[in-house]
């Protein structure tokens, strides 16, 4: 909380942000909706969903600070949403880590269980290859 | 103490329950225990969000076809209507805050009708029509247009339950607001005390980040 006196210990006694905060985050949550929904025309290849995501999180920004007024409460409030925040970057990272690098550590295995798809890396074809031994019994084997 | 202003006749003056030391403790100690509600409601969309990220990296081909199902034009403009209602709580708890009673009304009602605005577009004009070309998840998928990529149900499985769970966050704002307005008619809330208003508040500004989100990845990002 933004420290402020108060000898009424039954009544909240605050100034609210001015008007013209709130009017600027509402012209510019539009503005950058406009530019998301015009940008989507064009084709940046992989960047595509890096600059929408960019795009939504400084609009989600503008939010967090001044309508949930983050900016002003700040310390704990913020420290226990980050700290969502955080868990979801690990919970993501190393599970898209683990996605890409699985026929890395093990190709065969990989195509055997459809882990994988053809091209991706270039030298699987989604072929069992030839040389690949068959599965034993108990150990497992492709889903579908 | 900047602006004085009035205490409104007809206002019943908030106590502070016999627990609170003081109203500013109520205040941030009902704030802290709802930032840390979102904290556990991000936890769980953002399961939802890697189970997006995940599945696109496996079939990139199968979202780019997909989401040209989805119609911009009403995803552009539920985007605009959850964007004015969250200026419309924060214009409500601004109004309670200037003793202006008829203003916070009238901007409670207005976002309790855009959260309605919002919840129409989606079932009345969004849905329907997924309904009968059987853009549908998993099993209940019978639409042939995407016979050319793998597993188009997956995304609209995706769509329908991350879309679905955030319908499901703005009908329980409805009703939260719904309780604001009935607060607001009683007349507790007033510049002492909108503490209702400040929570709720915070829960609706959450449901509309939520949506930022998914309005690129579903609609936009091809």
């Amino acid at each position: 909380m933004a420290q402020h006196h108060n000898d009424n210990p039954h009544e909240l006694d605050h100034d609210p942000l001015p008007l013209k905060v709130y009017v600027g985050v509402l012209g510019s949550l539009g503005f950058l909706t406009f530019v998301t929904v015009w940008i989507a025309q064009f084709d940046f290849g992989v960047w595509t969903v890096p600059v929408a995501m960019l795009i939504a999180t400084i609009k989600a920004a503008l939010v967090i600070l001044y309508f949930m007024n983050l900016k002003q409460d700040g310390g704990f409030n913020a420290v226990a949403f980050f700290t969502g925040f955080f868990f979801l970057v690990v919970f993501t990272i190393p599970t898209l880590w683990d996605r890409e690098t699985r026929d890395v550590v093990d190709p065969d295995r990989a195509v055997e269980v459809h882990h994988t798809r053809p091209g991706f890396p270039p030298q699987v074809t989604g072929e069992k290859p030839a040389d690949a031994p068959e599965a034993k019994e108990g150990e497992p084997v492709a889903a579908d | 103490m900047s602006q004085q202003v009035a205490v409104p006749e007809k206002v019943v003056r908030h106590k502070v329950g016999h627990h609170w030391p003081h109203v500013e403790v109520e205040l941030s100690g009902a704030k802290l225990g709802f930032w840390i509600f979102l904290c556990t409601e991000l936890l769980m969309f953002g399961g939802l969000f890697v189970a997006y990220t995940y599945f696109r990296s496996l079939y990139p081909e199968t979202f780019t076809a997909a989401h040209q199902t989805l119609s911009i034009p009403l995803g552009t403009l539920n985007t605009g209507v959850l964007i004015l209602s969250s200026f419309t709580v924060v214009m409500a708890i601004r109004s309670a805050m200037l003793n202006q009673r008829k203003a916070m009304l009238g901007y409670l009602y207005a976002t309790l009708f855009l959260a309605a605005a919002f919840m129409v577009i989606k079932l009345g004009f969004e849905w329907p029509p997924k309904f009968e070309k059987g853009t549908l998840p998993a099993a209940f998928y019978t639409y042939e247009g995407l016979a050319h990529v793998e597993k188009p149900h997956i995304f609209f499985g995706l769509y329908f339950v991350m879309t679905g769970l955030h319908g499901i966050h703005v009908v329980i704002g409805m009703g939260l607001i719904s309780w604001l307005i009935w607060l607001g008619h009683k007349g507790v809330l007033y510049r002492g005390f909108y503490t209702p208003i400040e929570i709720v508040g915070l829960y609706w500004h959450f449901v509309d980040l939520i949506w930022i989100y998914l309005f690129p990845l579903f609609y936009l990002a091809g």
